[in-house]
C-alpha cells in the first residue's frame, strides 16, 4: 500500500475524529446553553409569579395602592410563561413539559381572573373600612349624644368598627363572623337625633357589606396563593429535567461512540505503521524478506549460517525472455525457495541481490553446513518452475558460509566457484587473499599507468622455411616499482573490472606505434573485442595509422578468437576500415575457443594463430597433431597464413615445421624483449 | 377611644406609602408612519357604512376624547346604549370597553367599526374599501408590506395613533413631579379623595382604568340587563353592574358621566359615587373640594400638543 494513501486515510480519519469532536462539542455547548436558558425561563416565571403574589399582598395590606402595578405584574408572568411555552427547544423535544406548562397556564389564567375579583372585594373592604372611620368621626363630631344608652350605642359602634379593622388586617374570618350577632343586635337600636340615626344606618349598611364580602375576599386571597399553582409550575420544570436527563444519556452514549471512534482511528493508524514497518523489510517483487530484514536478523542472532542461492546466467535469461518474464522467474524461484523442504533450524528467507536469494538458519557446531547446502541444491531442482507453459527451472549455484560476515563470505565463495555449482566457504579458499591481491593489483596497475611504467615488449616471429625473423608480436609488460618486469596477463581481468582497461590498451597501442615507426618489419598488435567496439580506441588507432604514413602495411591486428563475439557487424566494419590502411587481420588463439570456421571465412582474415594449448602438446599428444593438421588444411584451402604459438622446444619446432605451419614464435626461438630485433 | 387611636395610627402608616397616582409620561413611544395613517383613518368616514361617521364623531378630540351627548349617534341615527368612554389615555387602561372585553387598543379599535349601532361596516368591507383607495393601498403597503390590507392592519394603525392621544402635564401631574403646588382646596380635595376611599378604585396613571369594580358596592343600584357589564361576558350573578373603573383623567371635560350617562354634572357623579360606592353622604363642602381636586387632572389636549 502506498504511503500517501495511508497518510490520506489516516488524516481523513483524524479529520473525521476532529470534526465529530467539534460537532459534539458545539452540540453539547448548544444543548447546555438551551437547557440553562429554559431553566432560567422557568425561574423567571417563578419570580414573576412571586412578585405578583407580593403585589397582591401589598394591595391587600396598604390602603392606598396603585393597581397598575398588579396589572403590570400580571403582564410579566403572562409574558414569561408565553416565552417559555414557545421556546423552540421546548417545542422540539419536550411535549410533556409543555403539556404540564399548559396546565400551569390554565391555573394562572384562573388566578388572574380571581385577582380581578379580588381587586373588587379588596376595594370594597378598604372603602368600608375607610367609610367606617369617617362615619365614627361624624358621630363624634355631632356631640349630641343624649343619654347613657346612646353613649353605649356609640361605644358598641366603635367596638365593632375596631374589630372589623382588626379582623381585616389579621385576615381573621372567625373574628369577622363573630361580629355578626353584635351587628344584628345593633340593628334594633336607634338614635334620637335624625342625623345620628342616619349615620347609624350607614354604619349598619357597611357592617352588612363587609360581612358579606369578607369571606369572598379571604377565599379569593387564598385561591390566589393556592400552592397548587406553584406545584403545577414545579411539575413542569421537574418534567423538563427528567426529559433532559434522557437527552443527557444520549449525549453520554454519543461521547462513548466518539471515544470508540478515536480508539478505532488510533488502531488503524497503528496498523498502518506496523504494516509500513513490515513493508520496509519486505522485497516488493518476491515478498521475501529484504536486505534490511537480513541485517537486523544477523545483528540479533548468533550461530547463524547463510546459504546463498544465485540463478545462473540470469542476465541471459532476462535478455532472452524479457524483464517481465525475468521478474516471473524471480518470483517463482523465490516461491520455490520459500516452500521447498529445508531441514535447517529456524530458517528465514531473503532476497539479497538481483538474483541472489538467501536462507539464514541456526547452525549448531555438530551440524554439517555442506549437507544443508547440498540439500538446497538437490531439492530446488526437484520442483519444476513453469512459466508461460514451459518448464524453465533455472540452474542455480549455491554457496554456504558460517563465517562472519556471512553475506560477504558466501558471496566470495559464490564468485569463486569453478566447476561445481556448490561452494562452501572455508578459510582454505583463500578468498580473502584473492580479494586482497586484486586490490594490490589494481593499485599497482594504476600506479604503473600514471608513472609511464607500461611498456610494449616484442616477441619475434620466425619464418619456418627460412628461419628468419619476419615479424614481431607486441606484448604488454608492466614494470614494477622495484624495476622488475611482469606479464600484463594477470592484470587484464583486474583492468576490465576496475575500468582501467581502455587506458591500458591505448597506452600500449600508442607506444607500440612509436616503436614500430622506428623499426622495419611487420608487427602484430593484440586487440580485444572491447577495444574494437570502443570508439575512442579505434579513433586513436586510425589517427596513428594516418600519422605514421604507410605504417599500416606493416601492422597486423590480432583479434582474440576465444572471446564470445556478439557484435560481428562492428567487427566487420573495423576490419574493413583497417584494410583501407593496408592492415592485415589475424585470429589469435585459434582452436581454443569457438573456432567458428564460417566466421573466419566471412571475415576473410589473413593469418590464423594456432592456440598455444594445442601447440604445447604436439610432441606428446597425437590428437593435438590431428587438430592442428585439420586447422592447417582449412587455412591452406582458404589461403590463410598460419602461425604457431608457444613453441617451447625443438621437438615441437620440428613438428610444426613438418606439418606445414608457416611461422612460429615461442621461447624456443626468442623471448619477448623491449626492442624488436632487426631481421 | 384607644381603638380610634390605633385606627388613626394604621391609617397614617398607610398614608406613608407611595402616592397611588402616577403622572402620565410625556411621550409613549410610537411608530410615526403608522400613527399618521391611524390618524387619517380616525378622522375618515370611509370606515362607516354610509360614509357619515368617523371615530372622531364620538371620540371628540375637543371634548376630552368623549362624546358630548349621553348616547352617541351611530349610522342611520341609531343611539348607542353605553356612554362613550374617552379615547384619551386609553393606552394606559388595563383593558378596553366598559366591561374590559378587549385586552388591547387594536382589539378595541375594530369593535365600533363593525358594530351595527355604531359605524356598521363589516370589517372585510372596510378592508376592501381601503384597498380600493389607491392612496390608502399604497400607504398601507409601504408600512406593512402585506399584499392586501387586513382588518388587523387597520386596527394596528388606529391603535398606534391612539398612543399619541395622551394628556400629560395636568396640574396634578406637575404637582406629583414637584413642578407646581396645589392650592389649599385642591390639597384638601386630594386628601379627601384618599381618605374617603375614592383612591381604592381610582389610582395608577389613569386614576382608574386598572381594575373591575361594582357600581353600587355599598348601596346597590338597579341592574339594566341591556348594558355591557361584566355579567354580559361571564353571566355570573356576582358580575352584574361590575365595570372597568373609568379614568378620572380630564374628567371635568367628559360629561355626561357613568356607563349610562346618568349624571350630567361632575358634582352629581361625585355625590352618587360617595353614596353608592362608599356608603357615605358627602357634604356640599366635600363635593366642592373633590371636584376642585378632580379639575387638576385635566392635562394638555393632544390637538394642542400636535405631535404628529
Amino acid at each position: 500500500m502506498k504511503l500517501s494513501y495511508k497518510l490520506s486515510v489516516a488524516s481523513l480519519l483524524g479529520l473525521g475524529a476532529v470534526t465529530s469532536l467539534f460537532l459534539f462539542n458545539s452540540f453539547t455547548k448548544n444543548y447546555f446553553a438551551q437547557r440553562n436558558g429554559i431553566s432560567l425561563e422557568f425561574k423567571a416565571i417563578e419570580v414573576a409569579d412571586r412578585k405578583l403574589d407580593y403585589q397582591i399582598l401589598n394591595n391587600s395590606f396598604f390602603l392606598y395602592t396603585n393597581q397598575d402595578d398588579v396589572n403590570q405584574k400580571i403582564k410579566e408572568v403572562q409574558y414569561a410563561t408565553k416565552t417559555l411555552y414557545y421556546n423552540p427547544h421546548l417545542l422540539e423535544g419536550h411535549p410533556e413539559t409543555r403539556h404540564l406548562l399548559q396546565k400551569y397556564t390554565v391555573l394562572l389564567d384562573q388566578k388572574i381572573q380571581t385577582i380581578y375579583e379580588f381587586q373588587t372585594f379588596n376595594t370594597v373592604i378598604k372603602n368600608t373600612s375607610t367609610a367606617l372611620l369617617v362615619l365614627q368621626q361624624h358621630l363624634i363630631e355631632e356631640k349630641n349624644i343624649r343619654n347613657h344608652d346612646e353613649q353605649k350605642l356609640l361605644e358598641e359602634i366603635n367596638r365593632i368598627s375596631g374589630s372589623i379593622l382588626l379582623a381585616k388586617n389579621g385576615m381573621d374570618a372567625n373574628l369577622m363572623a363573630s361580629l355578626h350577632l353584635s351587628t344584628k343586635k345593633l340593628s334594633h337600636k336607634h338614635f334620637n337625633d335624625p342625623k345620628n340615626e342616619e349615620l347609624l344606618q350607614r354604619a349598619l349598611q357597611h357592617f352588612a357589606v363587609i360581612q358579606q364580602f369578607f369571606p369572598l375576599y379571604i377565599n379569593a386571597f387564598s385561591q390566589i396563593h393556592n400552592p397548587k399553582i406553584a406545584i403545577a409550575l414545579a411539575n413542569s420544570q421537574k418534567m423538563f429535567l427528567d426529559e433532559s436527563n434522557n437527552e443527557l444519556e444520549f449525549i453520554n452514549y454519543f461521547s462513548y461512540i466518539l471515544v470508540i471512534l478515536f480508539i478505532l482511528t488510533l488502531a488503524i493508524i497503528i496498523h498502518f505503521l506496523f504494516r509500513t514497518e513490515r513493508e520496509i523489510r519486505l522485497d516488493t517483487l518476491t515478498h521475501l524478506k529484504n536486505r534490511k530484514a537480513y541485517e537486523e536478523r544477523i545483528s540479533r542472532k548468533k550461530n547463524l549460517a547463510l546459504i546463498l542461492i544465485n540463478i545462473n546466467k540470469f542476465k541471459h535469461y532476462n535478455d532472452f525472455y524479457g524483464i517481465k518474464s525475468g521478474d516471473r522467474l524471480l518470483i517463482e524461484t523465490a516461491h520455490n525457495i520459500r516452500h521447498m523442504k529445508f531441514s535447517g533450524v529456524n530458517p528465514t528467507y531473503y532476497r539479497l541481490g538481483a538474483d541472489d536469494f538467501g536462507i539464514l538458519f541456526e547452525l549448531s557446531s555438530n551440524q554439517n553446513l555442506e549437507s544443508f547446502a547440498q540439500e538446497v541444491l538437490s531439492t530446488f531442482s526437484q520442483i519444476p518452475i513453469t512459466i508461460d507453459g514451459e518448464i524453465r527451472t533455472p540452474s542455480i549455484s549455491v554457496a554456504a558460509s558460517d563465517s562472519m560476515p556471512l553475506l560477504e563470505t558466501a558471496d566470495m565463495a559464490l564468485k569463486s566457484k569453478k566447476q561445481s555449482n556448490l561452494v562452501i566457504y572455508h578459510n582454505g579458499l583463500n578468498l580473502r587473499k584473492i580479494i586482497l591481491d586484486n586490490m594490490t593489483k589494481v593499485h599497482e596497475l594504476k600506479s604503473a599507468l600514471e608513472n609511464n611504467r607500461i611498456l610494449p615488449y616484442f616477441q619475434p616471429i620466425v619464418n619456418l622455411s627460412t628461419l628468419s625473423i619476419t615479424k614481431h608480436e607486441v606484448l604488454a609488460r608492466i614494470v614494477m616499482e622495484d624495476g622488475s618486469v611482469r606479464s600484463i596477463f594477470p592484470y587484464l581481468h583486474i583492468a576490465k573490472e576496475s575500468n582501467l582497461y581502455h587506458a591500458l590498451s591505448r597506452t600500449i597501442i600508442t607506444k607500440s606505434f612509436e616503436v614500430i615507426a622506428q623499426h622495419s618489419g611487420d608487427f602484430s598488435i593484440n586487440l580485444s573485442i572491447d577495444d574494437i567496439v570502443d570508439e575512442e580506441t579505434t579513433t586513436i588507432i586510425c589517427q596513428m595509422l594516418r600519422q605514421y604514413g604507410t605504417i599500416g602495411q606493416r601492422i597486423i591486428f590480432e583479434i582474440l578468437e576465444s572471446e564470445a563475439i556478439e557484435d560481428y557487424e562492428k567487427l566487420t566494419q573495423f576490419i574493413t576500415l583497417m584494410r583501407q590502411y593496408g592492415c592485415r587481420i589475424a585470429i589469435d588463439d585459434f582452436g581454443s575457443g569457438y573456432s567458428n570456421f564460417a566466421h573466419i571465412l566471412n571475415l576473410s582474415v589473413d593469418i590464423l594463430k594456432i592456440d598455444g594449448s594445442l601447440i604445447r602438446y604436439l610432441d606428446t599428444n597425437e590428437k593435438a597433431i590431428t587438430i592442428v593438421e585439420t586447422i592447417l588444411s582449412f587455412a591452406t584451402r582458404a589461403s590463410i597464413e598460419t602461425v604457431a604459438e608457444f613453441v617451447h622446444n625443438e621437438a615441437v619446432a620440428d613438428i610444426v615445421k613438418r606439418i606445414g605451419v608457416h611461422s612460429a614464435q615461442g621461447f624456443y626461438f626468442y623471448e619477448p624483449a623491449p626492442k624488436p630485433i632487426a631481421p | 377611644m384607644k381603638i380610634i387611636l390605633i385606627i388613626f395610627i394604621i391609617t397614617c402608616n398607610c398614608l406613608a406609602a407611595a402616592e397611588p397616582i402616577v403622572p402620565i409620561p410625556l411621550l409613549v413611544p410610537y411608530n410615526s408612519a403608522k400613527a399618521t395613517l391611524g390618524k387619517k383613518l380616525f378622522f375618515d368616514p370611509i370606515l362607516s357604512q354610509d360614509y357619515t361617521i368617523t371615530c372622531a364623531s364620538c371620540h371628540d378630540i375637543s371634548h376630552g376624547g368623549a362624546d358630548r351627548v349621553s348616547h352617541s349617534i351611530g349610522v342611520h341615527g341609531t343611539q348607542v346604549i353605553m356612554n362613550t368612554p374617552t379615547v384619551f389615555n386609553a393606552v394606559f387602561n388595563f383593558s378596553q370597553f366598559w366591561n374590559g372585553r378587549a385586552a388591547t387598543l387594536s382589539e378595541q379599535a375594530l369593535g365600533p367599526i363593525h358594530n351595527p349601532l355604531e359605524m356598521g361596516l363589516p370589517l372585510r368591507e372596510a378592508a376592501k374599501r381601503l384597498e380600493a383607495n389607491p392612496e390608502y393601498k399604497a400607504t398601507f403597503f409601504k408600512i406593512t408590506k402585506h399584499p392586501t390590507i387586513s382588518p388587523d392592519d387597520i386596527a394596528q394603525m388606529i391603535a398606534e395613533y391612539e398612543k399619541t392621544l395622551i394628556t400629560p402635564n395636568g396640574k396634578f401631574d406637575r404637582y406629583l413631579r414637584g413642578q407646581t403646588r396645589l392650592s389649599s382646596d385642591e390639597m384638601q380635595g386630594y386628601a379627601l379623595f384618599k381618605t374617603l376611599g375614592c383612591v381604592s378604585c381610582h389610582n395608577g396613571v389613569n386614576v382608574g382604568g386598572n381594575s373591575f369594580q361594582k357600581m353600587g358596592a355599598i348601596i346597590p343600584i338597579h341592574h339594566n340587563p341591556n348594558i355591557d357589564d361584566r355579567y354580559a361576558i361571564t353571566k355570573k350573578e356576582w358580575d352584574k353592574n361590575i365595570f372597568k373603573v373609568p379614568t378620572l383623567r380630564n374628567i371635568s371635560l367628559t360629561a355626561p358621566y357613568f356607563h349610562d350617562s346618568s349624571s350630567r354634572t361632575l358634582r352629581d357623579a361625585v355625590s352618587k359615587m360617595g353614596y353608592n360606592n362608599l356608603g357615605l353622604k358627602l357634604s356640599k363642602k366635600e363635593i366642592d373640594l373633590l371636584v376642585t381636586f378632580l379639575d387638576t387632572l385635566t392635562g394638555e389636549r393632544p390637538l394642542q400638543r400636535e405631535q404628529l
